[in-house]
């Protein structure tokens, strides 16, 4: 029984929460920005435009783990499909097509991954 | 097309955050190969090659070719390494025709590759024992009389399909055109898909699914009722899930310049750019998914085809080849830039004067007839791309060009004598247009695109303010020109004599121009557009805004308030965007324009210009000296005047006014086809030309206008000279300060330049006061110069008109008494004194009936008639005010439509006259018989050349001439159509008056 909602697929619905891939991939933080930026408008008010954004981040992964979710992202970045959680109130979570950026790099200790981050980027929603 | 503002729901979608692009290229794949085939010939040279005989059909059939395709030679098949050419015209089951090249080192067996793929190429001209052939070997027939007709398709179109079917419209078509014609059928067809409605301006592409090579060709054949056909293609490229646009690219610049005029978008690929995918020259489509927080929604300009960003053409590449990764660089560019390098034969195209027999010769010679020549003639534009133009029917005499580029004898023609720009928008649509700032005010009607707000806006804006003017002293001029090619030169200033305090002097010559006022209008513009306070005002805009287009003309407005700047600058107003330029963020997705304005100016201050001093030059002796005497000279044999020869004994100089063309003349009457010339310089066409009621010629030779409207009296002091108003209503207010109206002019034969203008009163429904409404006076001019107002007489005749003839040594005026009364002869001393009324009888002038009258020569006898009563028909008035009536039941009435249907010879025996019914009836004693002149043709004006014989006659665009007061009326013997380029200039013409002058 999966506890969150966190997925993860190469094709809209094929989607899998990450508690349920063939390796286990154990909750994460996410952080979820609405947009990429914030600028500053003529009448000194703030106005968000890009492409939502978000990250995982796991403060330790297996290399089994890693090799796991190195599957959907075999190069520098592949487009994928995520839900994850948003901003709002209800932390409602989302789906999104989206390009997963794979750090470049990965800080090793005892066969582990630590404080291990996904960017994922250029996130559209879908239904 | 016009530009349109944004809508409501735009502009909220505009300002909704977390919005963002994704950009992709389309048309890099291969076209479909419609014909390959190898070259079967041997070459003796590689120069002005046309054509290529052809064996070894490997793909297709000839017949599957359509001109306007692309052709690749190659050393191989589907190469094009030897290089590519334009298919010119349907090919032969051996020859395939192709635009003339020399750059293509053509050998036998080379590999031939006809791509489905149009572009835009140039069609080069061919002179041949000096005969000039457009595209090689199109010869001049009539296709500047009857002009092909010009598609408007729209832009190309990309469909990005989620789910089939998709649909594509073509919302533009209503909008092609073709000069003077009309289109008369359409007929769309496709490559792919299915099409409803294919015979209107609304078809509807279907696409059930993924069409070979993800493209679509569109064809529009047009019909016009000239007879001419003309089709232009455009291309639908169609995606989806499976068959994926190029999206792995770096876009490192997009932008558009209003004086460059157009757009182009430079790109770094990273893997997939090879030969096979970028194409030489081929065309590319930069376009977007763009989402508004969550919607997803495309806003532009061209609907339909809101998604495309840029449309262009590839230009040179840069390869950069290394071991980690390979790149390749590009730059597309827009229409302007692949029309400035087509080098182009000088244009030189010219007023055609008749119908036009050569390729340099173009009826009602305009900017934009001169600019679709070059377009749709010199270049494949107008198949490929939508051709708008400016609508300025300025005419010109000719169009020189020392320009070598197609795009600059554009400008050259354009710019320097209309100031209009040429611009291709980011659809890949030409636009002509007279630039904003030069366009009268009054006329700025295009769309105020938004009006941005502060929070429309990124950071801080730009304002560039001039303190110092630029131009100090602006001296304009130009000339206007008429359909018959002569012009009338205008000198404008801005903003007078005096220099402003700083700046150059500048001097602009050689425009188009219409008018004294329009002008000086125009001086002003350029003054206020030179000196312009905002000339730059740089915004950028924080959203994904893709609706500045540059063309065709367009506004932003703004609110610049005095406490936003530190200087306490403020503007409010209109802004005209001059260039825009994308910021691509591809992390964020955000493409968002930075526009550069400037604002909008107003005429400055502006005056009449001075017309240059003479040189002296022209009254320099050119005369020979005398010559020695010779021998006298051997009889030769008879030869015969070739028909081109003038007609001894034929008038030679005659004048007209029409109610749809104005006034025309021509001083060679005598040739077998005249050529004849507009003079309405100082005429407003929209107005005056129906409202002439007379023309007359006094012995100086300056000719004298009455319109009915404000009863204006217009002067030109010679043949092609300006008219100038030298009275009108206002010059004839009576004692009581009561209005009254010009209803007549009249001339003294016997004075160089002396006119007679006579007032009168307009009927008043169900008032019978005379004192009040009916009073009139007379007035002289002399050279033009008004002189004093005679007593005032009880008089009608203000909107019908009267007549003053000057006879018996004083003048006379015919015309109502007042309302239900009878003809009245006023009559006034030489000098314009009245003298008395005296009434004319019981015939004719039974109501406020329009009166007119002609005189015997310069003696005391004249001829009256008017529009009244079925008895009446005419009377004379000889010395002494004795009145012979003639009624209608034994004689003939005059036609009643102008002061011309009834013509008298000089001893007043001979009439010629045009009855009620328009036929032409003639008398040889005075008007006590009548036979029939004219059998086959009616005529409602009519001239006597000063004997008993020479009679001219015209009527709608006719105009005769009889040598023996229509006797044998035998055609080219004592019967001459002197109709000449009239009929070929105005078919349309509607002569009222007519005046022989010598």
């Amino acid at each position: 029984m999966s506890i969150y909602e966190y997925k993860i697929g190469t094709t809209s619905g094929g989607m899998t929460n990450i508690e349920s891939l063939t390796v286990l991939i154990p909750n994460m933080r996410s952080f979820f920005k609405p947009y990429s930026e914030v600028v500053t408008l003529g009448d000194g008010s703030q106005f968000g435009r890009g492409f939502p954004q978000v990250d995982w981040t796991w403060n330790l992964l297996t290399r089994e783990q890693r090799d796991q979710l190195r599957t959907f992202c075999t190069g520098a970045s592949a487009t994928v499909y995520i839900s994850t959680r948003t901003n709002d109130s209800a932390d409602t979570y989302k789906n999104y097509q989206a390009i997963m950026f794979w750090p470049l790099e990965e800080e090793r200790f005892a066969r582990k991954r630590m404080d291990f981050t996904l960017q994922f980027r250029q996130l559209v929603e879908f239904a | 097309m016009a530009i349109r503002a944004l809508t409501s729901p735009e502009l909220a979608l505009l300002r909704t955050a977390g919005q963002h692009s994704r950009l992709y290229l389309a048309g890099t794949e291969t076209p479909p190969i419609v014909f390959a085939a190898r070259i079967n010939q041997s070459f003796t040279t590689h120069d002005m090659q046309a054509q290529i005989t052809y064996d070894t059909v490997t793909t297709g059939a000839y017949t599957d070719i359509l001109p306007g395709q692309t052709l690749w030679i190659g050393s191989a098949a589907g190469l094009y390494d030897v290089g590519e050419a334009r298919i010119r015209k349907t090919p032969t089951s051996t020859i395939l025709y192709i635009g003339r090249e020399s750059e293509l080192a053509l050998t036998d067996n080379l590999y031939l590759t006809v791509i489905d793929e149009m572009r835009l190429w140039p069609r080069h001209v061919m002179i041949e024992s000096g005969v000039i052939k457009m595209d090689q070997d199109v010869v001049y027939s009539d296709q500047h009389t009857n002009f092909d007709p010009v598609p408007i398709m729209g832009p190309d179109a990309v469909v990005y399909a989620g789910t089939y079917p998709v649909t594509v419209t073509f919302p533009e078509a209503s909008e092609s055109w073709v000069f003077d014609s009309t289109i008369s059928a359409k007929l769309w067809t496709v490559t792919a898909g299915t099409l409803t409605n294919a015979t209107t301006y609304s078809p509807t592409l279907t696409i059930a699914s993924y069409p070979a090579n993800g493209r679509i060709r569109v064809a529009l054949k047009l019909t016009a009722a000239n007879g001419k056909i003309f089709t232009g293609y455009r291309w639908v490229y169609v995606y989806d899930a499976a068959h994926l646009p190029v999206n792995v690219f770096q876009l490192n610049s997009c932008s558009g310049d209003h004086e460059n005029g157009g757009f182009e978008f430079d790109v770094t690929m990273y893997g997939g750019a090879g030969q096979t995918t970028i194409r030489d020259r081929a065309p590319i489509i930069l376009f977007a998914k763009d989402f508004y927080g969550p919607t997803e929604q495309s806003i532009g300009q061209a609907a339909g085809r809101e998604n495309i960003v840029i449309t262009g053409w590839i230009d040179g590449e840069t390869i950069d080849q290394n071991p980690i990764a390979g790149t390749v660089h590009f730059t597309a560019r827009g229409a302007n830039y692949w029309i400035d390098k087509m080098s182009g034969y000088p244009p030189s195209v010219r007023l055609a004067k008749n119908t036009p027999a050569l390729w340099t010769d173009m009826t009602a010679l305009t900017v934009d007839r001169a600019v679709w020549h070059l377009l749709h003639w010199r270049s494949t534009a107008t198949s490929v791309m939508d051709i708008r133009l400016t609508g300025d029917s300025r005419i010109a005499a000719e169009f020189p060009s020392s320009s070598l580029s197609l795009w600059q004898q554009i400008k050259e023609i354009a710019t320097v004598r209309i100031i209009a720009n040429p611009g291709v928008d980011p659809y890949g649509r030409f636009f002509l247009s007279v630039d904003p700032q030069l366009t009268p005010a009054a006329n700025r009607t295009w769309a105020i695109i938004q009006d941005i707000l502060k929070s429309d806006w990124l950071g801080k804006i730009s304002l560039k303010r001039e303190i110092v003017n630029k131009i100090s002293m602006l001296s304009q001029s130009g000339i206007a020109v008429d359909a018959s090619g002569s012009g009338t030169a205008f000198f404008s200033l801005a903003n007078g004599h005096t220099f402003k305090h700083f700046g150059d002097a500048l001097t602009m010559d050689g425009l188009l121009l219409s008018s004294q006022a329009q002008a000086n209008e125009l001086a002003g513009l350029q003054m206020a557009w030179k000196n312009n306070k905002f000339p730059q005002i740089d915004i950028p805009l924080v959203a994904n805004n893709r609706m500045y287009t540059l063309f065709p003309n367009q506004f932003a407005s703004i609110t610049i308030g005095a406490a936003d700047t530190l200087r306490g600058i403020s503007y409010t107003g209109n802004l005209i965007p001059r260039s825009v330029s994308y910021d691509w963020n591809p992390e964020t997705g955000m493409l968002s324009p930075t526009i550069a304005f400037e604002a909008e100016v107003f005429p400055d201050l502006a005056m009449n210009g001075d017309v240059p001093a003479s040189t002296g030059i022209e009254n320099f002796d050119t005369s020979v000296p005398p010559m020695p005497n010779f021998p006298p000279m051997p009889v030769l044999p008879f030869v015969e005047w070739p028909s081109s020869v003038n007609n001894p004994y034929h008038p030679k100089v005659v004048v007209f006014a029409s109610n749809n063309y104005g006034v025309g003349y021509t001083t060679k009457f005598d040739s077998d086809s005249p050529t004849w010339t507009f003079m309405n310089v100082g005429l407003n066409p929209a107005v005056d030309f129906a409202d002439i009621r007379q023309l007359i010629v006094t012995p100086s030779g300056a000719l004298y206008l009455r319109m009915l409207t404000g009863g204006k009296v217009m002067r030109a002091t010679r043949l092609g000279g300006t008219w100038v108003q030298i009275a009108s209503n206002s010059d004839f207010i009576d004692i009581n300060g009561k209005p009254t109206g010009i209803m007549a002019i009249g001339m003294n034969p016997l004075n160089d330049d002396q006119i007679a203008i006579a007032s009168g009163g307009s009927f008043h429904a169900g008032d019978f006061t005379p004192s009040e409404y009916w009073k009139g006076c007379m007035r002289l001019s002399s050279g033009g110069v008004l002189g004093n107002k005679s007593a005032e007489f009880l008089a009608a005749g203000y909107g019908t008109g009267g007549v003053i003839l000057y006879a018996n040594g004083q003048w006379n005026l015919i015309a109502t008494h007042n309302r239900n009364a009878n003809m009245q002869l006023f009559q006034f001393n030489s000098s314009g004194a009245y003298l008395s009324m005296f009434d004319i009888g019981e015939y004719i002038g039974q109501s406020a009936m329009a009166t007119f009258g002609r005189t015997v020569g310069t003696s005391a006898k004249m001829y009256c008639w008017d529009g009244s009563g079925s008895a009446s028909g005419f009377v004379t008035i000889s010395a002494g005010n004795l009145v012979t009536q003639y009624p209608v039941a034994t004689y003939i009435k005059p036609n009643a439509s102008n002061d011309m249907t009834l013509a008298i010879s000089p001893t007043g025996q001979r009439l010629m006259a045009t009855d009620e019914g328009g036929t032409n009836k003639k008398s040889s004693d005075g008007g006590t018989t009548w036979v029939a002149g004219i059998p086959y043709l009616y005529y409602y004006t009519i001239d006597n050349c000063r004997d008993e014989n020479r009679w001219i006659l015209a009527a709608g665009t006719g105009i005769y001439f009889t040598n023996d007061f229509a006797t044998a009326n035998t055609p080219n013997v004592t019967i001459f159509n002197k109709t000449g380029n009239l009929a070929y200039m105005t078919p349309l013409l509607d002569i009222t008056h007519l005046r022989f002058i010598e």
